[in-house]
């Protein structure tokens, strides 16, 4: 019989000055569950040497540090934007 | 309506009035014609800037300017709205962004073009970094272009 796993992947891209720190940070990430936003950014943010405000986007749409993750989800987090 | 990332240097003026000619057709209902253009400048906060680079997420950054200009669309009634971004390597005095619209009467392309380039500056993902003679630095945000959503607690 074929166990089913409840491993959940996502990939993560940075930008931005937190993009300085990509070599040190996961392109793919692996959670089993309840996995929020906030949860990855504390752990991933401990690897790395920044401590400026955050924005994040799931599958290209801002969400908050409370949105629970989902098996294949496209997550970005950046510093706030500074275009125009 | 039309979202273009730009990757090398463009003309906005000539781009404006292709736009009218080809895409608008000189529609006879267009009484109004608004354009903002932004260029990089060669100092800032006192320091001389020799050039820039500005990184974007693709995707992400199509589809906030395009939902950008369809609610100024919506709000304002204008007929149609241009923007134009660049991405890449810029020099000072390089057209950085374009914003254009079109309405009937002016209040509705002054009043759109203003906001759909407020709503860019804090919404659409683009980055600056700039290089002095003393190496690289990333902008940072001000405040008021801040997105409200900037959470740092958990």
């Amino acid at each position: 019989m074929q166990l089913m796993s409840n491993t959940n992947e996502i990939t993560v891209f940075y930008f931005g000055s937190i993009g300085d720190h990509k070599q040190s940070l996961p392109s793919k990430y692996s959670f089993e569950k309840d996995y929020t936003t906030g949860k990855l950014w504390n752990e991933l943010q401990s690897k790395i040497d920044y401590s400026g405000e955050i924005l994040v986007a799931v599958n290209h749409t801002y969400v908050d540090m409370k949105y629970v993750l989902k098996h294949g989800d496209e997550v970005a987090f950046f510093p706030p934007v500074t275009g125009g | 309506m039309k979202i273009e990332i730009a990757e090398q240097q463009f003309d906005p003026w000539q781009q404006v009035v292709d736009y009218k000619r080809d895409k608008l057709l000189n529609d006879p209902r267009i009484g109004a014609s608004s354009v903002f253009l932004g260029t990089m400048r060669d100092y800032n906060e006192g320091e001389e800037i020799e050039s820039m680079f500005l990184e974007h997420y693709p995707d992400m950054t199509e589809k906030y300017l395009t939902e950008i200009v369809n609610v100024a669309i919506k709000k304002h009634k204008i007929l149609d709205g241009l923007v134009i971004h660049r991405v890449g390597e810029i020099m000072p005095t390089d057209p950085i962004v374009l914003v254009a619209t079109w309405s009937e009467h002016r209040e509705a392309s002054f009043d759109a073009t203003r906001e759909i380039m407020e709503s860019l500056k804090s919404e659409a993902p683009f980055w600056k970094k700039e290089t002095t003679n003393k190496g690289f630095k990333w902008v940072e945000a001000s405040s008021k272009n801040t997105k409200e959503e900037v959470i740092n607690e958990v």
